[in-house]
């Protein structure tokens, strides 16, 4: 398998990585694993346009990457699931199998803008990947509806809470107000956070007076290739 | 072994899958409460098991390393008949659970003490304790304690509950434009739009649009649109437009047109008249 080339419909992806900054851990050292086209673009218009069977390939081959960035680097990583895949019982054991090969502590992010199997199976789906040693992850937290019921009746290990939720906090106190007692709530559920797209320092700041911990985004990490990962680089990253 | 169907078993099983606690993650503070059991009564298998349509399932368990089993072979299922403390001093002598293969095989229990844990009414489960030699029968004191720890386990879930149910609140404000949120007592006064949410006692006077959303008490007060959304009493007055979506013991008294009034209690739904008072 080649490990930084995922070939799909005539399309090159490849993998990157962005580091999140864990104001309670400084020596984390987990993030998400990302991709993009051969060019730099996103790889989402194409990703999205996958097969089921499609969908397996490439989470087989980011886990693979995944468990090379544990074994080089100590990196714990994160990767997004198409929700498709975890629907059908059928697929949902073939997911399974497949993240059972998973190093331990891969975290699988789910979005809330896609369709999900019902919370009964959905949370006998997490208790199996949780037996497996690995997290769940509710993507994109705050950016439909849907992630109402999915944050009360889904039993995520972690909220990453999007852009959505945090966009002008600077002018809005009452917004900050809301944010913070949200961060209050999730925290009194037993389970962790990350903010997803931190651009500003006046937000970031704002948002650490919010009680929030651990954070995504340009500000702090840009998504690396993989390729050009290195120890010292990372080291330097963190803060 | 056989349960008793009860006539309000489906909405015993309809109230515990609305919990949304079945196959979720471990909880550091029911687990805690797991270990008092075992240790106070000194035996070395303790859990909190909720039962199921056909299987009981382990929300927390130390001693036998299992998650769930089928209902039939529960003895938590039998505790839940009824609203006490359900004791085997040995097993095998006992012909409720004689047969049960847990008892029969591996791993052999002789001793057992459930009692059920009661939310709103629904016997949801049962904490329970278990050894693999016979006991002497209980004192009134023990049972107590059990009885005691299995309410705590009770208000922890139900408030776990209540908090989940909170977050979608917290959030849709997140989106509005004046608001104040809080738990515990709030109250906001405005004119124009007015929104307040909050967890205890709510209040919003507002002239202009109102919109009050709480868990516990919520009062609304407002000429325009008032909308009042509450789980547990709720209270609505305005004139003008009023809106009031409650759960539990609802009042409203409007001079106006009353758009729609949605109560999950049937009798309310008929009390909701438009003229100035109406309660249940």
């Amino acid at each position: 398998m080649n490990l930084e080339k995922f070939k799909v419909r005539g399309f090159i992806v490849e993998p990157y990585f962005q580091l999140y900054q864990n104001l309670d851990d400084p020596k984390a050292m987990s993030g998400e694993l990302l991709t993009r086209l051969e060019n730099g673009d996103s790889a989402y218009e194409v990703i999205s346009q996958l097969t089921i069977v499609e969908h397996l390939e490439l989470l087989e081959w980011l886990i693979h990457n995944s468990n090379q960035l544990m074994k080089n680097f100590g990196l714990h990583c994160s990767m997004n699931i198409d929700n498709n895949i975890v629907i059908e019982p059928r697929t949902r054991d073939e997911f399974l199998r497949i993240s059972e090969m998973s190093e331990r502590t891969t975290t699988f992010e789910f979005t809330e803008t896609h369709a999900m199997p019902g919370a009964a199976d959905a949370n006998k789906l997490f208790r199996r990947l949780r037996d497996q040693g690995h997290s769940c992850a509710l993507d994109d937290f705050g950016t439909g509806l849907n992630g109402m019921t999915l944050l009360t009746d889904y039993d995520f290990d972690i909220v990453k809470v999007d852009r959505a939720l945090t966009i002008d906090i600077e002018t809005r106190p009452e917004k900050l107000k809301v944010i913070s007692l949200l961060n209050e709530m999730i925290s009194a559920l037993n389970k962790s956070h990350v903010v997803e797209g931190v651009e500003t320092k006046e937000v970031y700041d704002l948002l650490i007076t919010a009680g929030f911990r651990v954070f995504q985004g340009y500000l702090l990490d840009k998504p690396i290739p993989i390729s050009e990962l290195n120890v010292s680089q990372l080291l330097k990253e963190q803060r | 072994m056989t349960y008793q169907k009860e006539p309000s078993e489906e909405m015993r099983l309809e109230f515990l899958h609305s919990l949304t606690i079945l196959d979720t993650a471990q909880d550091i503070n029911l687990d805690r409460i797991v270990t008092l059991c075992r240790q106070i009564f000194d035996v070395p298998v303790a859990d909190i098991s909720l039962i199921d349509r056909d299987r009981q399932w382990l929300k927390s368990e130390q001693g036998l390393g299992i998650s769930e089993t089928s209902r039939k072979d529960s003895f938590c299922t039998i505790t839940i008949e009824e609203d006490r403390v359900f004791e085997v001093s040995d097993a095998l002598l006992d012909p409720l659970v004689s047969e049960n293969p847990y008892v029969v095989g591996e791993p052999h229990i002789r001793h057992y003490m459930g009692a059920p844990i009661t939310i709103a009414g629904f016997r949801i489960g049962a904490l329970c304790i278990m050894d693999f030699k016979p006991h002497e029968k209980r004192t009134k004191n023990e049972r107590d304690i059990l009885c005691g720890l299995a309410d705590v386990v009770a208000r922890e879930i139900y408030l776990q509950h209540l908090l989940r149910e909170a977050i979608p609140v917290v959030l849709s404000v997140a989106t509005t434009t004046s608001m104040s949120t809080g738990t515990g007592t709030v109250v906001s006064e405005g004119t124009g739009v007015t929104t307040t949410t909050g967890v205890g006692t709510t209040t919003t006077t507002g002239t202009g649009t109102t919109t009050t959303t709480g868990t516990g008490t919520t009062t609304s007060t407002g000429s325009g649109t008032t909308t009042t959304v509450g789980t547990g009493m709720t209270t609505s007055t305005g004139t003008g437009t009023t809106t009031r979506t409650g759960e539990g013991t609802t009042e409203s008294m409007t001079e106006g047109l009353e758009v729609t009034t949605t109560n999950d209690a049937d009798e309310a739904k008929k009390a909701s008249k438009k003229k100035p008072k109406s309660k249940d």
